[in-house]
């Protein structure tokens, strides 16, 4: 019913497009993280995530999530998987009711976003951090940063995605 | 068609509120299943202990690359705040200088004072001082009226006490103040040392001449047998100069055959106005 959204395309080499900006986004992370060298990072690996899950949610796979999710797990040297579960999760949800999210405008999907991601750290941070003022008023401003760069990240992805499909 | 368009649209809007994609729990189960296991397994045998460390140096070039850029953006910022930050470090280094010549005289003068306390230290083994008091110099006169102010407890000194300084023999007491002593130097005039010339141990008298560093003999004979450089010694004698303290150096004989005493004088070595600390001595 609704194979018309997806766009018909060479499906390997979208599925390693995929894969590409999901493991930058995971090295992006990584260096903002180093870089700010805060408690709660800018979670963009999810946010890229949640894109392809929205967009093309046949062609994302599963293995990309577990790789992303894992790499994550060994930098910030907290046990393996727990990035993972949260990612399938996430994948889950978002491919679940991934038309409804498509038709929602953009401050909407900000706040979506917004909200997975509030729910995202907190439980990494109750799992494997500590919870302490310093940290929640991070876990604040990380979370409606990610509301302000959604937006970013789809329009980058979106165009990347439209130029990529058309170019095949 | 504007119409047609927005109708289509809105319908697809409609429809994709109360429609949910092909995914169900039952596709990711597997795979939520396999990071549960690797969890546990990490959870329980930390297996994941290399792989971590393994995937860390791979990963080492990200990390040194932002710390690359973080030392970067130091060194621009250094770049352009370096006049000020220059002036601020010579600043610091110049205040640390002045505070460690400062701690350097300090130590110096400490290093000075505890020297002249070991030589004076030395001095009271002699075993013909019966009393020694130390004392502090306060204030200095210099020649031709030389005289010291000295801090001492006055109630342990008498004004018979001969007094030293690092060099040894230096001056007598004149005036006993409260709570300080006015020393004057044993070449003063009329000041009358008993001394003992070394090499021929021949009993003498020196008296102050008033010249600085140095005395006269008195009362020596024409056949006397002394010779320039002789050492003179206090000889103890008169009880107030203690035996064996260097007074000086015969340093000038006058031979006249017209008179039955020769004019002798002694040239002493001794600086009155030496250091900070004295020993008033008794015999």
């Amino acid at each position: 019913m609704t194979e018309y959204l997806d766009k018909k395309n060479n499906l390997l080499s979208i599925y390693f497009f995929i894969g590409l900006t999901l493991i930058l986004s995971t090295f992006l992370e990584i260096y903002f993280s180093n870089f700010f060298k805060f408690y709660v990072s800018l979670p963009i690996t999810l946010m890229v995530l949640i894109y392809w899950n929205m967009a093309l949610p046949r062609n994302i796979g599963l293995f990309w999530a577990l790789l992303a999710g894992f790499s994550l797990d060994i930098y910030q040297e907290i046990y393996l998987g727990s990035h993972v579960f949260l990612f399938l999760l996430v994948s889950y949800i978002t491919q679940r009711y991934f038309h409804r999210l498509r038709a929602l405008f953009t401050i909407q999907q900000s706040i979506f976003v917004a909200i997975i991601v509030l729910i995202y750290q907190i439980i990494l941070l109750v799992f494997f951090s500590k919870i302490n003022l310093e940290i929640i008023f991070e876990l604040m401003g990380v979370t409606i940063l990610s509301a302000f760069i959604w937006p970013i990240i789809y329009g980058l992805l979106r165009t990347l995605r439209i130029r990529f499909t058309y170019s095949n | 068609m504007f119409r047609k368009e927005q109708h289509k649209q809105t319908a697809i809007s409609r429809n994709a509120i109360f429609t949910t994609g092909s995914m169900r729990i039952s596709k990711i189960l597997p795979s939520l299943v396999l990071t549960l296991i690797i969890f546990l397994i990490d959870f329980n045998f930390n297996i994941g202990k290399d792989i971590k460390s393994l995937s860390l140096n791979i990963y080492s070039p990200v990390n040194s690359a932002s710390q690359n850029i973080e030392s970067f953006s130091d060194q621009l910022y250094l770049f352009f705040t370096s006049q000020n930050k220059l002036i601020n470090t010579i600043n610091e280094q110049e205040e640390k200088i002045n505070s460690l010549n400062f701690q350097i005289l300090k130590q110096s003068q400490l290093d000075r004072e505890n020297k002249e306390l070991l030589a004076l230290m030395g001095f009271t083994k002699n075993n013909f001082i019966s009393k020694s008091v130390a004392g502090e110099i306060q204030d200095k006169k210099f020649f031709p009226k030389e005289s010291m102010s000295i801090s001492v407890n006055t109630k342990k000194i008498s004004k018979n006490m001969a007094v030293l300084n690092i060099d040894g023999l230096i001056g007598v007491i004149e005036t006993i103040f409260p709570d300080k002593a006015k020393v004057i130097p044993i070449y003063s005039i009329g000041q009358i040392i008993p001394g003992l010339i070394e090499r021929t141990s021949q009993n003498i008298i020196l008296e102050g001449k008033g010249s600085k560093n140095s005395f006269l003999i008195k009362n020596i004979k024409n056949n006397s047998n002394i010779k320039v450089g002789d050492k003179i010694f206090t000889s103890g004698l008169g009880g107030k100069f203690p035996k064996g303290y260097l007074v000086g150096k015969v340093g000038k004989i006058s031979d006249s055959e017209e008179k039955a005493n020769l004019e002798v004088i002694v040239f002493s070595d001794a600086n009155f106005d030496k250091g900070t600390k004295v020993l008033f001595i008794k015999p």
